[in-house]
């Protein structure tokens, strides 16, 4: 649909409908980092959810690889031009397929966090990476579809925070947790008033050709304050306080309470939770939906309006949270 | 003309033409001598007989000594034709005839013809009326010197007349007071009367070149500016586009490219915006023009003039590498009583008044409200959620005093507002999209002003002021925002004087200092710079950084500028030294490292300026200009941040070269051209280097250079019409680092025409047409795009550097006016249609959230908007 905005003093923007819901060709939908936050050196496993018409596949022609190479100050997109060319020297290869294993490189931080870059002869001390605004720091992977075609992913990286007192550094260290990312707890389908949740099996629900619907889905609900005993972690408990919950800091695959340093200052801050739609079929209301960190609903919904043909149509939902993790669900509905 | 009359007729020629003489009577002997009249005394040409011939034969007797003993009616053309031949033939005298060699009595037949003479005249007359171009008051006073040496002096109504003038080419010069004298030619006709209509500016003795501010439609004043355009309040209030408002007319002048919807960015010989400096009487101000572009931020009623200077400014004016715009403000002492108006249309409101105390005090105030958004608001409740709407008001006031004759004391204060702002909401809160700009600035200046009269003149401003400007973008949680708060306080002064008939000095002062504390925090991709590859809309980076730091810039720049008149003022040549030393304190140097102290950075420069330009008119109609000169500018305050700029950025320095000529091939129509190359240098921009040191996230890398012509045609505003046609044809191309290559700059508009014409027509009404066309400004490809997973978003990919174009531009708007005079004021009813064609304008390419989809943001439609403004 092409709309036009038409008024006075503004002129016409012209509204182009946004596409990417609707899968058609094979294409990279979501990169799963597990887990989404490490330390240089731990593993992590990257997972693609790679679909087509037909939903999602378990095999994918991906090349995944590290880039090695910091972004230029001057570069405004989010990776050094170099790593998005497969071959490039600038990439470090781990593995193929839908599914790669690695460790994140010792130098992360150097590269791509707060330490100082590596020295080079002759050149004054470079700049250190910015963080984004939950503090965090990237380690920027990419899969080349066919050898070609790029999808970047990242890793957040574990580094700290730079240029504060020993004191903040230490109260950040003991109560930052590193992310886990938000899982799909569930989807539900509303036929007006009519809610049914889709069954763990993967057995579809039905709707009538055309028909619209609200589809919703869910996540783990986080608790905002340190309660001992509730199997999270929070930023205000320790195995102190409390080594039931602490003893292996556990955090929580929904919207987390983190503890950030900013403005001179740490605090804590609740994650917002996004959710992108795909679909094979049908229609959404939009692309994507969430919830922002100041609210605590832990579902977000979106208006369906199923094709006119009689079929199964296949839907996945992408969550992620505000510090880079990522996971996915899919879900099939029968149009009869 | 000829002039018919009834004078009397041809007798003379008669007689010795056709000389039908008929002897007569005694014939006693033989004639051996004819009479021959010695003197012919002409016959009036009698009242009673107008439109009418005769011819009256009469018999003449002559004496021996010649003299006419009687003469009778031989053959008669009626009682009055008779007796006046008669009576003329009676007084002619003879030489005696001879008979047989003898003198002798004789009688003889005489024609006398009358018929009506045509007096073909050997002069001209020349008459008309000399007016206030402003106010179209005339002007009583004025002197009209032509080169013969007569003159004649305007009457209480303006209105001139001079007999007895000669045919052929004659140079008019004007003088009075207030007005520096002003010559012209004028070709007078034998028998012709030749009404002439002389528009002028009044001199303001106090501002800074004088003479060059004056305006006269048939002959302009020599300008000092090598190459200008100025234009004056009620010429450019009645420019179709405009919407009244005076200074919009600088968008429609050569050199001046056509500014993005909604920008209102002023770019001038492909210049950045903030290149180019605007100056009310001389006091920089922020910007020309409120947000959105649709109106300045000085009303109409306290403008003069406004003068563009592209490029090749003389030395009195520095600190910008683009061009100049100079705002001269209105005197409320020129009338006598309250003036005044009141104005509305689509966008806002305005209302001013001023006038004279008494004899020594005047005072104006005036302001403008822009009721757009909250009248868009009333319709559209959500409108801002999509489309940056401006907020904005102005205001101005001025108290002004005359201390003596040509000297004056004036105090005036300028203050505007903007604020725009769009929030783009999204189902997904991570996308919903913000964004905040506000500038406020506030001036005071005093201003004095005196004028010798003997061609000297001395004035000083002083002045002081503020800018609040803020610029807050959001995307999800990534804010970026950019906020500065800057107190300024200057001093402009100068003093011209006249050494000789052909020499003239002047030098003066430029000093200006201003704290500026800059709060940056987000992206630095954000705000983006000239040459940053990106497209509308694109969201920014999520990395973020903090900066807060105050910025201390000291200017005194003394200068000096002389005027050779040579070869009787056919040459001046205009050498000019302005010399900008500079300090400027930073308060952070580097950004902060641990826990260790900040410090602060204090460097101080200086750059000698040269310049120079030459004049030379071959002719009173011609004349051929050149100048060449050196300029600089300080770094923007917000560049100058250790994280996201640069603290020990340079001053980036340019040259201007510029030639140009013009003819005036009649009295109202002037052509003049000119070419241009202008060279940048150290300009800052962002740091290529793969890992770049701290602090230099810019460096003064960059280069520019701009070269093209421009063109200006055009018919003055004389009698019923008016109209220009500038075109300008300009290269403006960016080096971002010494080993790349060239490269378009963002302000790369090639072609730029702008055609406007307007005619008064019967019973008040006044029509005007204005058609614009225009190169897109360059953009950068989106060849492809790949799928950002983090962020969900997918990120474009880019082909060249802006070597793609939005599409060309077209416009016509006409203006239709109508005045209806209501005892002694006057209603003003325009009606102005913009975008007459409908023409669907690509303002900006968007695209879909792939990138695979490219769409477009299109001017406005046709639209017509009502105005009325009502004056006293």
């Amino acid at each position: 649909m092409r709309a036009c905005l038409l008024l006075t003093l503004a002129g016409c923007a012209e509204v182009l409908d946004d596409t990417t819901p609707y899968v058609e060709e094979a294409r990279v939908l979501a990169v799963r980092m597990e887990p989404p936050e490490a330390s240089p050196g731990a593993p992590v496993q990257l997972t693609a959810l790679y679909a087509d018409r037909t939903g999602a596949l378990d095999e994918a022609p991906l090349d995944w690889a590290f880039c090695l190479a910091p972004k230029p100050l001057a570069e405004l997109g989010p990776v050094a031009p170099t790593c998005l060319e497969p071959g490039s020297d600038d990439l470090a290869s781990i593995g193929q397929g839908l599914t790669a294993a690695s460790t994140v490189p010792q130098d992360a931080c150097s590269l791509f966090g707060p330490n100082p870059p590596p020295p080079r002869e002759g050149e004054p001390s470079g700049r250190p990476a910015d963080p984004d605004v939950t503090g965090g720091y990237y380690q920027p992977v990419v899969a080349f579809l066919d050898g070609g075609d790029p999808t970047l992913g990242a890793v957040r990286v574990r580094c700290g925070i730079a240029n504060v007192a020993q004191e903040t550094y230490i109260a950040w260290n003991t109560g930052y947790r590193d992310n886990e990312r938000p899982v799909p707890t569930g989807l539900t389908l509303d036929r007006g008033g009519a809610e049914q949740a889709f069954p763990a099996d993967g057995t579809p629900l039905a709707v009538a050709p055309g028909e619209a619907v609200t589809l919703t889905v869910a996540w783990s609900d986080c608790p905002t304050t340190g309660v001992c005993g509730d199997g999270v972690c929070s930023p205000d408990e320790d195995t102190t306080a409390c080594a039931e919950d602490c003893a292996v800091p556990r955090g929580c695959a929904g919207a987390e309470t983190y503890l950030l340093y900013a403005d001179g200052a740490l605090s804590t801050r609740r994650e917002g939770v996004s959710a992108t739609w795909f679909t094979t079929g049908g229609a959404f209301d939009a692309a994507r939906t969430g919830r922002p960190g100041d609210d605590p609903a832990v579902t977000s919904s979106n208006g369906w309006t199923a094709p006119e043909q009689a079929g199964e149509v296949w839907v996945a939902v992408v969550l992620r949270d505000e510090r880079g993790g990522v996971d996915f669900g899919s879900w099939k509905i029968a149009v009869e | 003309m000829s002039l018919r009359s009834l004078f009397a007729p041809l007798v003379a020629a008669l007689l010795l033409h056709a000389a039908p003489v008929v002897a007569a009577e005694p014939a006693t002997g033989v004639l051996t001598r004819p009479p021959e009249l010695l003197q012919f005394v002409e016959a009036p040409f009698p009242a009673s007989e107008a439109g009418r011939t005769g011819v009256v034969v009469l018999s003449v007797t002559i004496g021996l000594d010649g003299r006419v003993e009687e003469a009778a009616v031989s053959e008669s053309a009626g009682p009055a034709f008779d007796a006046a031949a008669i009576e003329a033939v009676r007084q002619f005298v003879f030489s005696p005839a001879e008979v047989d060699g003898q003198p002798s009595r004789i009688r003889i037949l005489y024609r006398y013809e009358f018929f009506e003479r045509v007096e073909l005249p050997t002069t001209a007359i020349f008459s008309g009326v000399v007016r206030d171009r402003e106010a179209k008051v005339p002007l009583p006073g004025v002197t009209l010197t032509l080169a013969d040496g007569r003159a004649v002096v305007t009457d209480a109504e303006g209105r001139f007349e001079l007999r007895d003038v000669p045919p052929g080419p004659l140079v008019i010069t004007l003088t009075g007071e207030r007005l520096t004298a002003l010559s012209t030619e004028e070709t007078f006709v034998a028998g012709e009367r030749l009404e002439a209509t002389y528009d002028v500016f009044l001199n303001d003795p106090d501002e800074e070149g004088g003479d060059d501010m004056e305006i006269l439609i048939t002959a302009p004043a020599l300008k000092r500016q090598v190459v200008s355009t100025e234009v004056g309040a009620e010429e450019a209030r009645r420019v179709p586009g405009t919407q009244g408002d005076v200074l919009r007319v600088v968008e429609n002048m050569p050199g001046v490219a056509r500014a993005s919807l909604g920008t209102g960015a002023l770019v001038v010989w492909g210049a950045a915006p903030d290149d180019t400096g605007v100056y009310v009487d001389g006091v920089r101000v922020p910007r020309l023009y409120h947000d959105g572009g649709l109106r300045s931020v000085v009303g109409s009623d306290f403008v003069r003039s406004v003068e563009l200077v592209p490029g090749g400014y003389g030395a009195g004016y520095g600190r910008g590498l683009g061009g100049l715009v100079s705002v001269k403000t209105a005197r409320f002492d020129e009338k006598e009583g309250v003036h005044g108006s009141v104005s509305a249309d689509l966008y806002d409101a305005q209302a001013s008044v001023h006038g004279k105390v008494n004899e020594r005090w005047d005072l104006g105030v005036g302001g403008r409200y822009g009721y757009v958004a909250p009248l868009l608001g009333a319709f559209y409740p959500d409108v801002e959620d999509f489309f940056p709407i401006p907020h904005y008001w102005d205001v101005q006031g001025r108290v002004g005093v005359k201390l003596r004759d040509g000297e004056r004391l004036d105090l005036t204060g300028l203050a505007s507002s903007d604020l725009t702002r769009r929030t783009a909401p999204n189902p997904d809160p991570a996308r919903e999209a913000s964004d905040e700009k506000r500038l406020d600035f506030q001036r005071v200046y005093l201003r004095y002003s005196r004028d010798a009269g003997d061609g000297s003149s001395t004035s000083a401003v002083l002045f002081g002021g503020a800018d609040q400007g803020s610029q807050v973008s959001r995307f999800g949680r990534v804010e970026t925002s950019i906020r500065t708060a800057v107190v300024m306080a200057g001093a402009r002064a100068s003093h011209r004087r006249r050494v000789t008939s052909w020499f003239t000095v002047e030098a003066g002062v430029d000093a200006e200092v201003t704290h500026t504390t800059v709060t940056r925090e987000g992206s630095l991709a954000v705000p983006p710079r000239e040459g940053d590859i990106r497209v509308f809309g694109q969201p920014p980076p999520d990395q973020i950084s903090e900066d807060r730091f105050t910025v201390v810039h000291i200017h005194a720049a003394p200068w000096a500028e002389a005027d050779l008149a040579l070869f009787n003022n056919h040459l001046h040549i205009m050498p000019g030294l302005r010399v900008d030393p500079y300090a400027r304190s930073v308060s952070r140097a580097a950004p902060q490292v641990g826990l260790s102290p900040t410090y602060g950075l204090f460097l101080q420069d200086m750059q000698a300026e040269p310049r120079l330009a030459v004049r030379v008119a071959p002719t009173d109609t011609s004349y051929i200009t050149a100048a060449v000169g050196v300029y600089g500018q300080a770094p923007q305050a917000a560049d100058l941040s250790a994280s996201f700029g640069n603290p020990a950025l340079p001053a980036a320095s340019g040259t201007h070269y510029v030639l140009g000529g013009g003819v005036r091939p009649v009295a109202t129509l002037s052509i003049d051209a000119t070419a241009f190359y202008t060279t940048s240098r150290d300009l800052a921009m962002r740091n290529q280097a793969e890992q770049p040191a701290r602090a230099e996230a810019l460096v003064a890398s960059g280069s520019g250079r701009t070269y093209g012509a421009q063109l200006m045609v055009k018919l003055d505003p004389t009698f019923k019409a008016y109209g220009w046609l500038s075109y300008t044809l300009a290269r403006s191309e960016r080096r971002d680092a010494p080993e790349l290559d060239w490269r378009p700059s963002d302000y790369d508009q090639r072609h730029v025409l702008t055609a406007l014409a307007g005619y008064e027509l019967p019973l008040g009404f006044d029509l005007g047409l204005r058609l614009r066309v225009s190169t897109g400004y360059p953009r950068t490809e989106v060849v492809g795009a790949f799928y950002d997973n983090r962020r969900d978003l997918y990120q474009p990919v880019f082909g060249q550097h802006n070597e793609q174009r939005l599409p060309t531009f077209f416009q016509a708007d006409l203006r239709l006016a109508k005045r209806f005079d209501i005892r002694e004021t006057h209603l003003d009813v325009a009606l102005e249609v913009q975008n007459l064609t409908n023409q669907k304008n690509v303002e900006e390419f968007v695209y879909d959230a792939n990138y695979q989809t490219q769409g477009a943001i299109r001017g406005l439609p046709i639209l017509p908007v009502l105005g009325l403004r009502w004056s006293f």
